[in-house]
């Protein structure tokens, strides 16, 4: 079979291929190839799984990483859920610029979140 | 069938279609068979079907497992409609079960196929709008992949690498952080 068959598989087709997957899974299909991780991140919104499985309004809160910086610099992000938690130490201390609300989670699993926002779609911990 | 078919039957029976690969190849199928394919089911209600489909997209090593697969799957929708009434309820749920293992063991031999197979059977299920083939041939690459590195996905799929070594490191670094 022609090498790169699979690359040019029309994005439509992938995201159908990727519904079946969980995040983490779509996380490493993006990062096969270009045409691959252009399809996830342009596709993001429809990739949103089922509600049932994933309620954004549960979330904690979540780190995530500026992914131009090459500094391990975690940025804690509350979700709508931050009050009814005490929090203590390193999520507390650090300054926060940013609000859930330029976030739009889509997916989570094995303590890991996929997530739109403006600017990118990032990877998130959960917290 | 257990009980005699009714006339309606007889006629879709009859009703035969007849479908042409890209490599001129003609393939008669029942109407039944035919119109698993949405695609198809249009163009027949169009009433376009007189001389043969013409299927461009499709070679006919391709149709001929397409047609394989819309055939037992008529074949059990067909058997879920007719058979309710020859049977109690208990003894229906029976078969249907024994069915349904059939019709699953079916699609998982029909899908021991080489990955360039794979790939123009996921093409000619989109084609021909057949949800229950494009589903289970995308659930089957899904399944090949769960797990994987984006490396080993690229060995597996024969994918060209095409991202530059810092969008690499970019990417390893994200996963390496998210599978800690």
């Amino acid at each position: 079979m022609d090498a790169d068959t699979w690359a040019l598989l029309p994005s439509d087709l992938l995201v159908e291929v990727l519904r079946h997957l969980a995040a983490t899974a779509v996380v490493r299909c993006a990062g096969a190839c270009r045409p691959w991780r252009r399809a996830v991140i342009t596709n993001a919104s429809s990739l949103r799984p089922r509600s049932d499985r994933f309620n954004p309004n549960l979330l904690i809160g979540f780190f995530y990483r500026q992914c131009s910086s090459s500094i391990v610099h975690l940025q804690y992000v509350p979700g709508p859920l931050h009050d009814m938690f005490p929090m203590d130490n390193a999520a507390a201390d650090t300054p926060s610029d940013t609000s859930i609300s330029s976030f739009i989670p889509l997916s989570a699993a094995g303590g890991v979140d996929i997530t739109q926002c403006e600017l990118c779609r990032c990877l998130c911990k959960l917290c | 069938m257990a009980s005699a078919g009714s006339g309606d039957e007889k006629a879709a029976a009859a009703a035969m279609i007849t479908l042409i690969s890209s490599d001129n190849e003609k393939f008669e199928v029942t109407e039944a068979t035919a119109t698993l394919s949405q695609t198809i089911r249009h163009m027949i209600e169009d009433g376009c079907t007189d001389g043969g489909v013409p299927l461009p997209n499709v070679t006919s090593k391709i149709l001929a497992r397409v047609i394989e697969y819309c055939k037992k799957h008529a074949t059990a929708a067909a058997g879920e409609e007719g058979s309710s009434s020859s049977f109690s309820d208990a003894a229906f749920l029976e078969v249907d079960r024994a069915f349904l293992e059939e019709l699953e063991e079916f699609d998982d031999a029909f899908l021991e196929v080489d990955r360039a197979t794979l790939f123009d059977l996921i093409l000619a299920a989109n084609y021909l709008d057949i949800k229950g083939l494009l589903n289970l041939t995308c659930q089957k690459v899904a399944d090949s992949v769960k797990g994987k590195t984006p490396e080993q996905i690229r060995e597996m799929y024969n994918i060209v690498n095409d991202l530059t070594p810092e969008e690499e490191a970019e990417i390893r670094r994200e996963t390496q952080w998210a599978f800690e």
